[in-house]
Parts: C-alpha cells; structure tokens; sequence
C-alpha cells in the first residue's frame, strides 16, 4: 500500500514537474515564431470565438490537405503553430477551471447550508480535470493537437460536469465559465 | 422594452445587410474584408451611410458588427482547403492577379484587419495561421503555373 502511494506520489510530482517544463517550452517557442500576441488583447475572457476553432484545431484535415499542396518544411511551420495554439487552448482551459474552482472556494466560505457529497464531488472532479488536462497537454506537446481529439472531448466534458455541480451546489452565487465542446 | 425593439431593429438591419450587401459579394472572406472596411480603424467603431440613414446609426452599429461576428465564424470554421478558394474567389473579386495578391498580402498581413475586436490572440493566431498555409498553397500553385507556361 505504501509503495502504491510513493508511485503515485512520485508520478503527480513528475506530471506537475513536465507540465511545467512544457509550459515554459511552448510559451517560449510561440512567442519566437509568432509575434502576433503582443499587439493583441491580453484578456482570455474577451476571446469570444475559441469554440468556433476548437473542431479545426484538433482535426488532422488541414495538415493532410497541406501536405498534398506545399513544401515539408511549410507543413511543419503548420504543425509547429497549430501544436502551440492547442497548447495555448489547453492552459486557457485549465485558467477557466482554476477560477471556477477559486470562486467556488470563496462562496463556500459564505454558504451555511452546504453538502458535502456536492462538496467531495466538486474536489474530484477539479482533481480528475487537472489531471486529464495535464496529460493533454503532454500529449499534444508530444504527439500533436490531433492525436489528442479524443482526450480534448473528455476533458470537455469534465469541465462540463464539474460546471453542472458547482451549479447545483451554489446555484445563486455561481459564476459561469464557457464551456467549450468540440463538435 | 426597449431593449427588445433595438434587438428587433438590429436584427431587421442585419436582414437588410445581408440582403443588400453582402449576399452581392462573392464568398465568406471577401465579406468579412467588406465588414472590417465598414470600421474605423481609430476608434473601431462600425459605420455604413445607407444603413444608418434607415435603421439610425447605433442600430446600424450594432448590426455591423453583429454580422462581422457571424461572418468571422463561419471563416474560422472552414478547413484550410475551403480558404484557398475563398481567397481565390476574393483576389477575382478584387480584380488582381492571384501572385500580386498573394505576395502582397504575404508582406503586409493585410488580413489582420478583418479581424473582430472581440476576438482573443488564441483565435487570432489561429485565423493567421490559416490564412498563411491557404496563401502558400496559393503562392505554390501559382508559382508552379507560372513556371510550366
């Protein structure tokens, strides 16, 4: 049982550790190739069309067209760029959970009559987002966006159930994150 | 109540841009250049003369930049090999030769402006992304024509 835990232990910490490595990489490399972010809006929030891209964003089609019609080395720009824009996909997600879960926390302080079933249902479905975003992540940063559509639907629907019982739980005081579903 | 006839009044004039204008123009992209020309590059505000002399210029306003969204929704959602045709259909449009339109857009990026002022660096990045691989499959295209003739 002990050893269970330290493998656990030790696989969380090395998730957290990699994501963070990825995170710092992918940042670094979007801003070296593209400029564009620094003339942009900065607020997440704003962004009003994420769920118009997300379907393109993981799908293999363009990359396949692309392929067919221009030189390797423009198809891996393409890859490169759309490998960072889903990792920016993903953080901005993670972001939107995060908060969901922060005002949660803070009108639970506030809230007399809470349950704690919704409670531990809150915390592991945070946990299980995280988790499976983490690896999401990974994957993306190692395999591609589109090797990671099937991943990106169920953390999409993570998100979703975890919206749904934040809802239930304080439904007065709730704030509403998008969530976005890929078609 | 008010705010329930403006909603109708902007979407009448939203009925009546389609209508009127943009169902006259040639595919999605060419719209979206004629929906971001409507908009004051200083201010970011939208403005079309017709359409505020008939709907009032807030209305007219609103219903701009109502279709600018919807527009640039539709571009968003279209696979790469979809956006080569519409840029193609767009340079006939604009009656310039598809190599001139292409190196030129190439250097100065004009497509940025055709972006809404609601849209976030992710989607931007992904809408320039697009439109730089359908303007090298252009460029390849056309280069490869030009080389056999």
């Amino acid at each position: 049982m002990m050893a269970l835990i330290v493998v656990f232990s030790f696989l969380v910490v090395a998730l957290g550790l990699s994501l963070f490595v990825l995170g710092r990489l992918g940042r670094v490399s979007a801003a070296a190739c593209y400029s564009l972010d620094a003339a942009l809006p900065a607020e997440p929030q704003a962004d009003i069309f994420v769920s118009d891209i997300t379907a393109n964003l993981f799908s293999s089609q363009d990359a396949a067209f692309l392929a067919g019609e221009i030189t390797c080395d423009s198809v891996r720009r393409f890859r490169e760029m759309r490998t960072s824009i889903a990792l920016g996909w993903v953080r901005r997600e993670r972001e939107r959970v995060s908060c969901l879960f922060r005002d949660h926390r803070r009108n639970v302080r506030s809230t007399a009559d809470l349950s704690p079933v919704d409670e531990v249902k809150v915390l592991r479905d945070f946990l299980s987002f995280q988790v499976m975003s983490g690896l999401l992540y990974f994957l993306i940063a190692v395999r591609g966006p589109s090797r990671a559509a099937r991943l990106v639907r169920w953390s999409c629907v993570a998100a979703e159930k975890l919206q749904a019982i934040v809802d239930r739980a304080i439904p007065a005081s709730s704030p509403t994150v998008e969530v976005i579903r890929p078609e | 109540m008010r705010s329930e006839i403006k909603r109708a009044d902007v979407e009448a004039a939203c009925d009546d841009l389609r209508a009127r204008s943009l169902e006259e123009i040639p595919g999605d992209f060419a719209r979206l250049l004629y929906l971001a020309s409507t908009r004051d590059y200083n201010t970011g505000q939208y403005y079309h003369a017709g359409l505020a002399r008939h709907f009032g210029p807030e209305v007219a306003r609103l219903a701009l930049a109502s279709c600018h969204k919807e527009v640039f929704r539709r571009v968003l959602a279209c696979p790469v090999s979809e956006l080569v045709n519409e840029l193609e259909a767009y340079a006939a449009y604009a009656r310039v030769l598809p190599i001139d339109f292409v190196k030129a857009w190439t250097r100065l990026e004009s497509y940025r402006v055709a972006i809404p002022l609601e849209c976030g660096p992710l989607t931007a990045r992904f809408f320039c992304s697009n439109v730089m691989a359908a303007l090298a499959v252009l460029h390849s295209r056309h280069s490869a024509g030009q080389r056999s003739s």
